[in-house]
Order: structure tokens, then sequence, then C-alpha cells
């Protein structure tokens, strides 16, 4: 469905009542536009947003942050300027491993074993339910910088663009962080 | 979430997502008995112009050895901040601590780059490879860890076991710290080692920590 026809129906549910937590409604729903900067349907709260500073020729960090949305939504794909990284994947670190080898037994050692083997899988998503914290952090789901153009320093300041599947584009002001 | 699971002090199992950075603050090392012995293999030392490096402390102090690589985004730069963090929380003593990390990607970290990489997080860090897939191998066994490549579009990655080891001066792994062990908790253990004082939890036999 287009932007424009999910806009008026968002508008109509607020009209209809649907409120904020603190009672107030939400007067972004008379922007019925259909700019990508300021979407008609709820804006993903977007917090903490952090990405991990690097060693000088690192090629991949990591950009960490809490995202809630009021009504289900999902992260589709994040992007950066490319001065900062050719691409950007959204990844989920996993206790699963490889299939190929002993796997799967959750963290923690087995008699003889070294812990779980531990990876990172790309995933076209991340599922944001209505209402709910979803956090993306270390050992858990990353928005993963690849092919890093130049070192990311502790203190600066990036941007990262993140295009939810109904809340459309928002641009986060990333601070770089040592941890 | 999972995150409060875990501060209630509940096993990572009971959380339904599968992430492995899942631990209490407070979740510290685990210890094995019989230890693993890794004091015999010395490796070429990056930060060293290839100098072999021996796996074991200086008298006085310990030596963490990480497994991993530097295209790693999130697992081993997280663990070698977290290892930063802990010897930054020691003050003097942190100098007693020693960190190395052996490449489980031998064909793409090398060199000074993979020295800076390491010392980036430690600057008197070591930056241990080899060329010999046998070696590495052992080595791999030798700390029960495992690696294996994962085909990518335009590569690969490299799923891991991503403990940390604590190993003394003989070559002993004294404890372990799962992924996500806290900065703070690290210093406790190393404290407590320090002075002699009994830590970490014994590993369990059914693949389970409590």
């Amino acid at each position: 469905m287009s932007r424009w026809v999910g806009a008026v129906l968002v508008a109509a549910l607020v009209a209809l009542g649907a409120c904020n937590e603190d009672g107030s409604q939400d007067s972004r729903s008379d922007e019925a536009t259909t700019s990508s900067a300021t979407a008609a349907s709820a804006e993903v709260d977007v917090t903490d947003a952090w990405a991990r500073s690097t060693a000088p020729e690192a090629e991949r960090s990591a950009v960490y942050m809490s995202l809630r949305s009021d009504e289900d939504d999902a992260l589709l794909e994040a992007s950066v300027d490319t001065s900062i990284a050719g691409s950007v994947e959204i990844h989920e670190t996993t206790d699963e491993g490889t299939d190929s080898m002993d796997s799967g037994s959750g963290s923690g050692m087995e008699g003889g074993d070294g812990g779980a083997m531990q990876g990172m899988r790309e995933v076209e998503q991340i599922e944001l339910p209505g209402g709910e914290i979803v956090e993306l952090e270390p050992g858990g789901y990353h928005i993963m910088l690849v092919d890093l153009r130049r070192q990311l320093t502790a203190g600066e300041e990036i941007e990262v663009t993140l295009t939810f599947e109904r809340a459309g584009e928002q641009t986060v002001k990333t601070e770089v962080k040592d941890s | 979430m999972c995150l409060a699971i875990a501060a209630l002090g509940l096993p990572a199992s009971a959380c339904d997502d599968a992430h492995p950075g899942d631990r209490a603050p407070t979740e510290g090392g685990l210890r094995r008995d019989p230890p693993l012995e890794v004091g015999r293999f010395a490796l070429p030392d990056e930060t060293q112009g290839g100098e072999p490096f021996a796996l074991q402390a200086s008298p006085d102090g310990y030596l963490l050895v990480y497994l991993g690589y530097t295209r790693c985004p999130d697992l081993c730069p997280t663990t070698l901040a977290d290892v930063r963090g802990a010897r930054r929380r020691l003050g003097d003593d942190g100098a007693r601590i020693a960190v190395a990390m052996i490449t489980v990607d031998p064909e793409r970290d090398r060199g000074e780059e993979f020295a800076e990489f390491v010392q980036f997080f430690a600057p008197d860090g070591h930056a241990l490879r080899t060329d010999d897939p046998a070696l590495l191998a052992e080595v791999e066994e030798a700390f029960r860890a495992r690696a294996a490549k994962v085909p990518t579009g335009d590569g690969y990655d490299i799923d891991h076991t991503a403990q940390t080891y604590v190993v003394d001066e003989s070559g002993t792994v004294v404890l372990e710290w799962p992924f996500r062990t806290y900065p703070e908790t690290m210093a406790r253990d190393l404290r407590a080692l320090f002075e002699g004082e009994p830590v970490g939890e014994p590993a369990e036999e059914d693949g389970g920590r409590e």
C-alpha cells in the first residue's frame, strides 16, 4: 500500500483515539505528507545509538542501539555515507554456530569442549513488535559497517540512516565509543 | 527480556533468544579440572616481526589469550574492549596482565595491520599468527576452541568459540571467561587470582554453565 494511503489510515486511527502513553494525541498525524523525512506513520524511537571505535586499518565495525515502535514495524536496512563504509548490513550474532560442528549446545562448556561456536548471520530485517524495546547490542543484533573507508575514533559522531517498513527513513546521530 | 533474565542470575538457556551476549554482570570465570596446558606453544608475534611468543605469562602476572579474527565486527572487538576495560580497572596491576590474540584467520590477518588491530585494544598486546594450519589446529585443540569458515557472498566469515583464557606463568589455563563477561567481573576475578583466593566456577559436564 502506498505511504499516502497508509498515512490516511493512521491519521484516521489517531483521530479515533489512539493516544501516546502520556495521553496526548500524536499531532504528527496531521502531517500527511509523502516526504520520507517526516513519515506520517509513527516514528520509531531510536535511543543510545553508538558505533564501536576501530583500529586504523579495520575493515568492519558495528553499530548498536535501542529501538521502539508504537506499532508493529521492522528495520529493513541501514546506510551510512560512503566516505565511512562501502556497505552496511544487518546481522545477528548467535550461539548456533556452524552446522558442521557440535554446536547448538548453548553457552558454557561441555566436557572437553570449549564453549559454543558463535557466529553471525545476515538478517533480512529486524522485527519491531509494537510497544516493545528491541536492542541491537554486542552479542545480538547489530548493524555491520562493511568495507570501512576510514578509522572510527571515539568521540566523533556519524550519521546512520535507518529504513523502517512503516516509518520510512530516519537518520540517527550515532556516537563513536570505545565500549 | 534476555538482559532482565540474565540479571536475575538465571541461566542463559532460560532466554528464548539464542544470543551469546546475555551474561549477568557478576557471572565470572570457569575453571577446568584438569586444567588446559598451553605453555608448550610459541607462535610468531606480528608485533615483534614474527619472533616467537610463548603462551605463558610473566612471573607474577597473567596472560589473557583470545582466539578470533579482525574482520569480526561484534564478538572480537567486544571481547577485546572488555579486556581493555578490565585492565584499566586494575590500575597499576593492569601492567601485570599481558594480552595475546591468536588469529583464526591467518590468510587475511597478517603483518603490521594485524599487529595494529591488537594494539588498538592493548598497546603492548601480542598479535599471534601462524601460517601452519596443523599448528593452528593443535593450538585450537589445546584450548578446546574451534573455528570454521562460513562462506558469504563476497568471501567468508568465521564462526568460532569466543572464550578468553587466563594463562599463568607455567602455561596453565587457570580460568576461562565466556563471551560477554563484564570488564568489572574480569577485574574482580583477576584481583582474586592475585590474592590467591578461590576464583571461578567449575565447568559443567553437561554443557550448562551454572
